[in-house]
């Protein structure tokens, strides 16, 4: 975020304009520190239900998208780090010269939303609500559902661990070490149980010794 | 589409058009019903009439902003502003049901007509509703105007419009 602030003071004027979106089941409260501690001058818009991403078919965050001056998509979801030179130019170039940057990513495929994107959207916006109203379990439920519609999705995973575990995220600094253990664990754990099932089926699949019953 | 879901509580997904019969009590029950466009959640009972589930129609007014209509004397209009979606008052499928003063709204045919979509959850007894045109809200394109309304740390909600004349960057990330 300060890089991103570094760039907005340098660029916006009647040309550009900046908005940052958090995605955050949890809301506000947690968005806006980040946008405090960066000393925003621009604009932070909340999105609960990550509806940008689910529209766009996106499951990581971060990611930039491009609008024109008509209001006009220029390039979908594409990742953009500030802190690399390569991309503040490719940006920077933008703005001045309107030569749209390479790379379009995201789903371009239109159509609407699938049926599971439709659930998904809507356990996010009732994990959301209730979270709100102070049901942590509630909400956890809904995000676990939502997440087995859709297992690499990055951003119900990390909505979970939050929730699970606020201590490794809000106690000061958000703790990667910790996420990566947390993801050793979870494919452990999913390796673990795919053995048990295959054991499972393997036993029911012996043949058995006719007993009479007596 | 029927769907069964282990997720450390027993949850049934469907779609459009299908109906869990043998999971839902023919008796009435209360449940939670939460709908994403208004944003609410509210305790309403829901009751199976031929294996569909039912709403009272009151639900839907009092708690989600739909407006009835009286079309004629056994008609009538559930509305989403402009579109209403005429149907019978009769003991039939896909009809509202008469009992008493409650009139039950069945909610597969409802959301299919307003483009919505919804979930059952056995586990809580939950219905969760959208009643608003989600069909229609297709992916953006490259070159397409694109618009986005969402609420600023304050609650203000900001649309992607007001920037129109500048250049725009987007920035999506998380705190996590």
């Amino acid at each position: 975020m300060p890089g991103w602030q570094q760039f907005y003071a340098e660029h916006k004027g009647d040309k550009f304009e900046f908005l940052s979106v958090a995605v955050d089941v949890q809301g506000a409260a947690k968005a806006s520190k980040w946008h405090n501690v960066a000393r925003a001058q621009f604009t932070t818009v909340v999105d609960q239900e990550a509806v940008l991403g689910t529209r766009f078919g996106v499951k990581y965050v971060p990611f930039s998208i491009l609008i024109d001056e008509k209001g006009k998509l220029v390039r979908g979801p594409t990742p953009v780090n500030v802190g690399k030179e390569d991309d503040r130019q490719e940006i920077s170039q933008w703005i001045e010269t309107g030569k749209a940057p390479t790379a379009s990513g995201g789903d371009e495929k239109g159509g609407g939303l699938t049926p599971e994107q439709l659930t998904l959207r809507l356990r996010l916006a009732y994990a959301a609500k209730l979270q709100a109203g102070g049901d942590v379990q509630g909400a956890l439920a809904q995000l676990k559902a939502a997440r087995s519609l859709d297992q690499d999705n990055w951003l119900i995973r990390k909505q979970i661990w939050a929730l699970e575990h606020p201590d490794r995220f809000y106690n000061g600094r958000v703790d990667f070490d910790w996420q990566r253990e947390q993801l050793r664990r979870e494919a452990d754990e999913k390796r673990k149980a795919a053995r048990e099932q295959r054991d499972n089926n393997k036993r029911d699949n012996e043949p058995r010794e006719e007993v009479d019953d007596l | 589409m029927f769907k069964r879901v282990l997720t450390g509580l027993i949850v049934f997904t469907f779609t459009l058009s299908t109906v869990a019969a043998d999971e839902i009590s023919t008796e009435p029950s209360r449940v939670r019903v939460f709908e994403r466009s208004a944003d609410r959640v509210a305790t309403a009972t829901v009751r199976m009439f031929e294996n569909a589930v039912h709403v009272p129609l009151k639900l839907l007014i009092d708690e989600f902003g739909l407006e009835r209509k009286r079309l004629s004397e056994d008609r009538i209009g559930i509305c989403r502003g402009d579109l209403c979606i005429p149907f019978d008052v009769a003991d039939k499928d896909g009809a509202l049901r008469r009992d008493g003063k409650t009139l039950w709204v069945p909610v597969v045919p409802l959301v299919e007509a307003l483009g919505g979509h919804f979930v059952w959850d056995v586990e809580p007894k939950s219905l969760l509703l959208d009643l608003s045109d989600v069909h229609r809200a297709a992916t953006w394109k490259v070159g397409e105007p694109f618009e986005l309304q969402l609420p600023d740390l304050e609650g203000n909600g900001v649309s992607v419009e007001r920037y129109r004349g500048r250049k725009v960057l987007i920035y999506a990330w998380a705190s996590w």
